[in-house]
């Protein structure tokens, strides 16, 4: 009798407890600590002097630090950035659209890894007519003495492999895509990570709330369920298509749009 | 005072809160698994971070998601407390009767499952002390003929070599032309030390107290998106390694004494 009582008063208030925490919301929201930030795999954590630690897409730690002030210490050369970044390479068409919404595009880029015929963002085009932007080479074949040659204070690639070259010619680089594919919430509020480089944190919050409200109203929409096309997204190569899994921010907005999105029960990277 | 600590020993090591913490653990770790699922990405860190930045990081912004880990915490330290307690109060028991048992073998050999009891301790201190005082270097990237510095050391090294091999079978046609097999030679120099190496998935190697596992690579299709070669490396020094090992070497002691004395009584009773 003695024993069952022991077990029942120290058993009840545990599973209290326990069953508290398993309640508790189940959405990867931000919850506390307004010194740190967290953006599906990247983050921003505050440091003293208005310096940042930031987390890149592969699990690179870097500092960004205000102009002409001393990095904090304990970190390596190479791990240093200076903020505000005023000369960027981009290798991704998306990086370079969200310097656009972040309103900087036309004073910060200088260089881009795809020809002017590719691009339909009429800032880019006209930057490359004028010589402002350089085309330094396919992604996969960067000439890397162009690159050097138009003095970027940052690099932002998806290609692991650029990174060691970049850090050769003591450029730093910051590998803009993760793992996993991101999905909406981070896809719209890696503004928010990209803007601490260009100091723009005010910029990026607007662009963010204005997607959002846009996304909300589609959401709000009652769209007709019974008519949902069938979708895939994807890219085609030489014997192979590479799809959006259905973690992805595609698979997020052709379900928001009222289509039906083949790879749904997919999970995976971009 | 001796009553009040000599009591509380007693409750440290009783075998209700062996099982009071047994149970929390399976709730616990159930309740980890559906919070860690789907937010993966708030764990990750933990691998490279240490457990001190990472819950001023993650572990603080996402209570509701990282509680229950740290309820873990709680339950393995009573765990690991009340082993300690309830094994040294039976080897004291033990010593204590020494004068009952006759051969001293087996003596020796009674104290086999304490000695296991006592290696899982070894080997839970073992993680803390990997969580609390690792240092890793999650991402370094090399390309063929690069010579990379390793931050912290005065260790370089260089991609020598690197073959990667491509499923080119029938019966599995959609892993046609997908990387299965990588192999990469790197040579370290330390110092006036050359020393070649050579690394796969799930091959690792030491080298000057720091061990090298590689990550990824590229490229991984023969055919389709154009990639440039280069491999990824994870490069750890973690001072908790020496303790998983010291409490495996104990384990695998205390296993074999168990199987001794097993064999010993089994022969004995086969007699009878």
């Amino acid at each position: 009798m003695k024993r069952c009582c022991f077990y029942r008063s120290a058993l009840i208030p545990c599973l209290v407890l326990f069953s508290v925490c398993l309640l508790a919301a189940c959405k990867q929201t931000s919850e506390g600590n307004p010194s740190f930030v967290n953006i599906g795999e990247f983050s921003a954590r505050q440091l003293p002097d208005d310096c940042k630690e930031i987390r890149d897409g592969m699990g690179r730690t870097l500092v960004l630090v205000p102009r002409g002030q001393k990095p904090p210490e304990g970190y390596e050369k190479d791990q240093i950035i200076e903020i505000p970044v005023r000369r960027v390479v981009a290798y991704s068409g998306y990086n370079v659209a969200l310097l656009k919404a972040l309103g900087i595009l036309e004073d910060v880029l200088v260089g881009v890894t795809n020809k002017k015929e590719y691009w339909t963002i009429e800032e880019v085009t006209r930057g490359m007519e004028n010589g402002r932007i350089t085309y330094i080479g396919e992604s996969c074949a960067v000439d890397y003495e162009k690159l050097k040659a138009i003095e970027p204070d940052l690099v932002l690639t998806w290609d692991a492999a650029a990174i060691s070259k970049i850090m050769e010619l003591d450029i730093p680089g910051v590998i803009t895509t993760t793992g996993e594919a991101m999905n909406l919430d981070t896809r719209m509020r890696f503004t928010q990570f990209l803007a601490l480089f260009f100091n723009r944190e005010k910029e990026a919050d607007e662009y963010v709330a204005r997607v959002t409200g846009v996304i909300r109203e589609i959401r709000d929409l009652s769209l007709d369920t019974d008519n949902r096309p069938k979708v895939i997204w994807g890219d085609i190569y030489e014997k192979r298509v590479l799809v959006e899994p259905g973690n992805s921010w595609a698979a997020e907005m052709v379900n928001l749009a009222g289509g039906d999105y083949l790879f749904n029960d997919v999970k995976g990277g971009s | 005072m001796d009553n009040i600590v000599k009591k509380t020993w007693n409750a440290l090591g009783s075998i209700h809160l062996t099982i009071v913490v047994l149970l929390l653990l399976v709730i616990d770790l159930a309740g980890g698994y559906m919070r860690l699922k789907g937010n993966e990405t708030i764990f990750t860190p933990l691998n490279d971070l240490g457990l001190i930045k990472w819950i001023n990081t993650y572990g603080t912004t996402y209570p509701s998601h990282t509680a229950w880990l740290f309820a873990l915490f709680i339950l393995l330290f009573l765990l690991a407390v009340n082993t300690f307690v309830c094994t040294t109060n039976r080897v004291f028991v033990l010593i204590k009767n020494q004068r009952h048992c006759s051969n001293r073998l087996r003596f020796i050999l009674k104290f086999s499952v304490h000695i296991m009891h006592y290696a899982l301790i070894v080997i839970l201190i073992g993680y803390l002390v990997s969580y609390l005082y690792a240092r890793t270097y999650p991402n370094t990237i090399i390309t063929p003929g690069q010579i990379v510095h390793i931050p912290n050391s005065d260790i370089q090294m260089q991609l020598e070599s690197y073959d990667i091999q491509y499923y080119q079978g029938k019966r599995l046609q959609f892993l046609n032309n997908q990387a299965f097999k990588i192999q990469a030679v790197l040579l370290l120099t330390a110092g006036q030390k050359n020393v070649q190496k050579t690394i796969a998935i799930n091959a690792p190697f030491l080298f000057q107290g720091l061990s090298f596992h590689l990550k990824d690579f590229a490229p991984k299709y023969k055919a389709g998106m154009k990639r440039q070669s280069y491999i990824s490396l994870i490069i750890k020094k973690d001072p908790g390694m020496k303790f998983y090992f010291a409490g495996t070497l104990l384990f695998l002691t205390g296993l074999f004494m168990y199987l001794y004395q097993w064999s010993l009584l089994h022969t004995k009773k086969e007699k009878i």
